[in-house]
Order: C-alpha cells, then structure tokens, then sequence
C-alpha cells in the first residue's frame, strides 16, 4: 500500500509537469496503466492484486514448464523488450531499474536527502524544459555497450512519453565503473557529441573519486546551461564552447609571455653584439707547446659507501578519461 | 717511540686494527683502510696544510733601468715645422698639428720607458675604418649619429704599451674525486660511490703574458684583442712610431704583475685538472702554485682605437692591429632598444593570439 502511494505521488509529479500538455485526468490514467503494467511484471502491487497476480504468475509457469521445461527463461521474457545486439536480454532486464522518479538509485550511491535534493532539481528542469532529466544507478547493467541499455530502458519505460520521446539520460553502473550519457529526440540538439563530452569530462573527475551526488548536482547543473542554451538556439557545440571562455585570457596571456620572451632574447643579443669585449679567464694562449710535464701521478682508493633507496611500488593507474561518443550517447569508465 | 693514531678520513673516528682482514678499521662508519693507503694519506693531508696556495715570484726585468730624461720645460719642436707641440709626460709620439707631420719624442721613449720589443702595425688605417664600418652596419641599436659614419674620423693608431710576463710554473694539487657504481633488485635500488684522494704534481712555461700597461685602455678591451703573433716581435725602432700615437706607460711591471700571475695561475690549474678524469665528481682538495725563472719584457702593440662617450659613458672599440681581430662596445640606444622590444611584443602578441585562438578556440 505504502508503495502504491509511493506511485501515486510519483503520478503527482507528472501530472504537474504535463501542464499545457494533455489533462491531468488522462494523464494520471495513462501513468497508473503504465505503473500497474510494471507492478504485474515485477510481482507487485496491492495485496489482493499481488495474490491474485502470484497465483496466475504461478499457475502460467508452471503450464509452461510442462509443455516446454527447456524454454521456460525465454517464455517469462517473451514480452520484454527484443535484444537489438544478439546478447541475452535476461541479464540486463533483471538489472533495469523500477522507475518512480527522475532518479533511480538502484546501486545505493545517494542517501535519501541526496536523492530528494536531486529529484527536486530534475522537477525544476521538467517545469522549464519539458524534458526528463534521468540519473539511473546500477549495480550491473550486464554488459555490452551502456549506452545500449540506456536506450533500452528508456524505451521500455516510454520515458520520453511525457516530453515527444525527448529526454536525457546520465547512467552509472558500478561492476566495470562505466558511465554513460545518452539524448534522446529533440534534446539531443542541446547534448551534442561535444556537450556531452565536455559534461562528461567536467563530472568525471567526481565519479572517479566517488563523489557522486557532487557528480549528479553536476550533471543536472551543466544540463540546465545546455537546455537554456539549445531553447535560446545557440546549444554548445565545438564553435560554441561551454565555459571554455577562460581560453582566451590564457592565450593571450601566453601570446604575450612567450612574444615578449622572445622579443627580449632577440634585443638583448642585439644589444650583447653591441659589446665584443672578453675578460681573458687565463693564459693557455701562452702555454708553451710541449712544455708540460708531470712529476706526480696517484690515485689513492680511500673507501666506498653503498646507499639503497626502496624502489616506488608500481600502482596500475586507474585513469579513466578515454570516452566513446555516437551520434546520441557518450559513454566511458570512471 | 711515536705512537701514531690514523684517523677515518672518511668520518674522522679514530682507526683500529683488525686482526683478522690485518687492515685498520673504523668502529664508527664500517670502513676498513690499508697501513699504506692511510700513510699516504696522512702525508698529503701534512703536505696541504700550512703552506700558501701561491706563492710570490720575483720578476726579472729584461733590461735595467737607465734613469728618467725629461726635457726641462716638457715642450717640444716640431722638427718639419717648428711650430710648439703640445705633449704630455707619457707622450712618446704624437702628430704636429700644424703640418700633420708624426713627432716622436725620443726623450720619452727611452731609458726605462724604451721597449724592449714591439710589432708593428700590419692592418692600415683604411682596412681598419672599413672592418669598423662593417662592424657598425645593421647595428639597429646604434644611436642614429652614428648612422653618418662621421665616427670613423675618431678611429686612431696607438702603440699600446704591455708588459710581457715569462716564467716556469709549477703546480701540485690534490683533489677529492668519487666514483659511482648503481644497480638495482626487485625491491631497492643500490648506488656505491667509491672515494679517492688524487695528487698530481707538474709543471709548465708560459711565454710572454701580456698585460698592459696604460691606464688609459680598458683592461676588458686590450684583453680582448689577444692573441697577438709574437712570431712577429722586433726590436724597439722608433721609426715604426712614426703615424700612430704611442704612449708610454703608466702602469709600472710590478703593479701589473698580479694580473699576470693571476692569468698563469689558472691556466696551470687548468692544465692539472685536466689530467684528473674517469670520474664522476673531482674538487679541489689542495692546490700549491709557484713560478720561477720569471722575465718580465716591456712591449709596443699595435691597436687601432675608436674611443666616444654617449650619455655621459665613454666607449672604446679596438681592432687588433697585427690580426685585425675587433673588439669593443658601442653606445646603445635606449630608446632603440624599448622601441624594437614592444613592438616585437606587440606584433608577436597578436600572430600567436590569432594562432592560438585558430587552433584554442576559446572566443566567447
């Protein structure tokens, strides 16, 4: 019961952010079809619904392991979503998380006032933009290319439903710590290949240092300046660069260090060729050829000291920063 | 009996002998000696101490003094023209003024002011305004007067007069000097340095060290102009006087002597350092220097001059006048200087600007 409130406040949520849209009643009916859909399949819902679903799960289970025990795993996801790369979806779906929000959590990485102040802040953008702005954690997404999954699960949730199929969506899987950002629809105008991989290198340092509600408020940041931006028509791409502005101060502080550097070097030869003049450091000119002799010669051994200096132990650098970009996702490790 | 107590040269404990490895060992720092090597040592380190670095020499003078002759009113005839010449008391020759005809006052530039030897000028005066114009041309830090060559007119002959030092030097040195050895295992990384006492003992002859003898020249200048041919060397004739200005010293051997012996000191340095190698560190430990059978000759040289003041400092260039070797300062212009500084800066400023911002980006 407790957790169909939970649903109930999060078709709250949408219906706010549906405003000029479609009314609220349709809305709320469309939203708690979709919740209930989900309830059915993951074996949730009310008391008497889980019963009732239970008892039906069961039965149907059971009929089919009878008929065909071997296709039993294939059966129960036959109306999941289809694999697009050949693996098994299996894996990935029972790691796709239950969506109630803009921010799903399933890894555990934020504490509840985090993942409250995060979802606050994605409702804000929701209200200005009319684009979802998704954080998903996972502990394992199974493998392949994140970003893949990303589009999955955005598929097979219809998140976009509430904004024409547009949306974004920064996602973290901890197993091989890889991280993934991928547009959909129109936002990907506002999350070009270049956006998304400056945001992506502006949070990795975070992500990498396990800071990751600094990442995400990053994230939800940097997306709100991208969003600003595209709904302006001038979105950051390589000609319009985000918060990069500092470059030109620093080239010409540098063009001025480095032309006057030079300009002095070039002047002061000049002005050194002004002046020939050598004190003479001795008189080797003079020496008389073949004069020299010598009378003494020795090498005397005293003794040796032998120090050792403990060699530095070789860490395997945990250096992330190489990421993959499509024409919607960017993906890499942290 | 003398008892004798060696000392660690490497941490200055006292040693101990060691029965067993029949060395002398050190309680403090590990080290184990030969009886022979810490004999040799004690010597050097005896042999080092209490004696001066460098030691006096007494210079021999080529020629001995025959006594001062000065006219009595220090005036003198020109003898093409008779007119009155102006002259100071180191003027040895000198230009009339009147008739251009060359002067030599042989009252200066005789008894103990009379060379012993000289060389006389082989670059002439045109090569010289010519190897002074090349010199100056494309300086863009001239001052603009200069530009107008009337400067060329300054350039004159001079007999420099030098003081020529000879001698036998000898030098015994010791130096500290290290080997190192390094290697590694899986764990450390080892580095031996082995230490050793070097001595080395020589000597040399140096032939004809010159340092001048004229107030009036720069010490950096007439330096700079070495070397000179002294296969070229003749005997003092007052007729190679005649054209060139020539002055007598004023800065007397004994007073210059410390230049030289400063200049041949370091040069018979050099030479024993020189012959310490396969090293890695070598310092000086001790360092004793002397000279003997030391000659001391009185020299004209041959200079051409170019002398100015600009702002209140005065200017000297000199051209070698046997080589032709140039050296010297000219007058800079400040205003020159910061000109060509901001405007390279400025022009250098906006084409790395454009550059970087090309392939940066960064506007806006």
């Amino acid at each position: 019961m407790m957790q169909c409130d939970r649903h109930a406040d999060g078709m709250e949520r949408g219906a706010v952010r549906k405003i000029g849209k479609r009314s609220c009643k349709k809305r709320y009916m469309r939203i708690r079809k979709r919740i209930c859909k989900e309830e059915a399949l993951r074996g949730c819902g009310t008391k008497w619904k889980n019963a009732v679903c239970k008892t039906a799960i069961m039965l149907l289970l059971v009929c089919v392991s009878v008929l065909n025990p071997g296709n039993l795993p294939e059966a129960a996801a036959a109306d999941k979503i289809s694999d697009t790369e050949g693996q098994s979806w299996d894996a990935a779906a029972d790691q796709a998380p239950y969506f109630d929000g803009w921010v799903q959590d399933d890894a555990g990485l934020l504490t509840a006032d985090e993942e409250k102040a995060l979802e606050s802040e994605c409702r804000r953008l929701f209200k200005i933009y009319g684009t979802g702005v998704y954080i998903v954690t996972t502990p394992n997404f199974g493998g392949g290319d994140i970003k893949d999954w990303q589009r999955r699960i955005f598929s097979q949730y219809d998140l976009g439903a509430d904004s024409d199929g547009s949306g974004v969506m920064l996602a973290i899987s901890m197993a091989e710590r890889d991280w993934g950002l991928v547009g959909f629809g129109s936002t990907q105008e506002a999350f070009s290949t270049y956006a998304r991989e400056r945001l992506g290198s502006l949070i990795l340092d975070d992500l990498s240092d396990g800071e990751f509600y600094e990442a995400f408020s990053g994230y939800l940041s940097t997306a709100d300046d991208y969003l600003a931006a595209a709904e302006e028509g001038t979105p950051y791409t390589e000609q319009h660069r985000y918060r990069e502005g500092w470059r030109l101060p620093v080239i010409l502080g540098v063009s001025f260090l480095l032309s006057m550097g030079i300009s002095a070097a070039v002047v002061i030869a000049w002005r050194k060729g002004m002046n020939t003049r050598v004190r003479q450091n001795g008189a080797m000119e003079y020496l008389k050829a073949g004069s020299f002799y010598l009378s003494n010669r020795s090498d005397l051994f005293l003794y040796h000291t032998v120090s050792r200096t403990k060699k530095p132990e070789q860490h395997s650098s945990g250096g992330s920063g190489s990421m993959r970009s499509d024409s919607s996702g960017t993906s890499g490790k942290f | 009996m003398d008892f004798v107590q060696y000392k660690c040269p490497c941490c200055g404990a006292a040693l101990r002998f060691s029965p067993g490895a029949q060395k002398l060992s050190c309680g403090s720092c590990g080290n184990e000696y030969e009886l022979e090597t810490l004999r040799q040592y004690e010597q050097e380190e005896e042999r080092g101490s209490g004696r001066e670095e460098e030691q006096e020499l007494n210079w021999e003078y080529q020629r001995e003094a025959q006594g001062a002759k000065r006219t009595e009113d220090g005036k003198y005839i020109c003898p093409s023209c008779g007119a009155e010449i102006e002259a100071d008391e180191n003027t040895v020759s000198t230009t009339c003024p009147y008739c251009d005809n060359v002067v030599v006052i042989r009252a200066s530039a005789s008894g103990e002011y009379e060379p012993d030897v000289m060389i006389p000028f082989q670059i002439k005066g045109d090569q010289a305004r010519q190897m002074l114009e090349n010199f100056c041309r494309g300086k863009r830090l001239l001052p603009k007067n200069f530009r107008d060559r009337s400067y060329l007119k300054n350039l004159k002959g001079y007999y420099v007069p030098y003081w020529l030092f000879d001698c036998d030097a000898s030098a015994e040195m010791s130096f500290n000097a290290t080997r190192t050895r390094a290697w590694s295992d899986s764990e450390y990384d080892y580095l031996e340095t082995s230490y050793y006492l070097v001595n080395r003992a020589g000597g040399m002859e140096f032939y004809h060290v010159p340092v001048d003898g004229s107030t009036e020249m720069d010490d950096d200048t007439t330096e700079s102009i070495e070397p000179f041919d002294y296969g070229a060397l003749t005997e003092f004739n007052p007729a190679y006087l005649a054209g060139y200005e020539t002055d007598k010293y004023d800065v007397d051997a004994k007073a210059a002597e410390g230049r030289a012996k400063e200049r041949l000191y370091r040069s018979a340095e050099q030479v024993m350092r020189g012959t310490v190698s396969g090293y890695d560190t070598v310092t000086v430990k001790h360092r004793y220097l002397d000279a003997k059978n030391g000659k001391v000759h009185y020299a004209l040289l041959p200079v051409w001059m170019f002398e100015t003041v600009y702002n209140g400092k005065k200017y000297q260039f000199a051209i070698n006048g046997q080589t032709g070797k140039m050296v010297g300062e000219l007058p800079v212009d400040r205003g020159a200087f910061w000109k060509y500084l901001c405007g390279f800066t400025a022009i250098g400023t906006a084409i790395c600007s454009i550059l970087g911002i090309l392939l940066f980006g960064g506007v806006l």
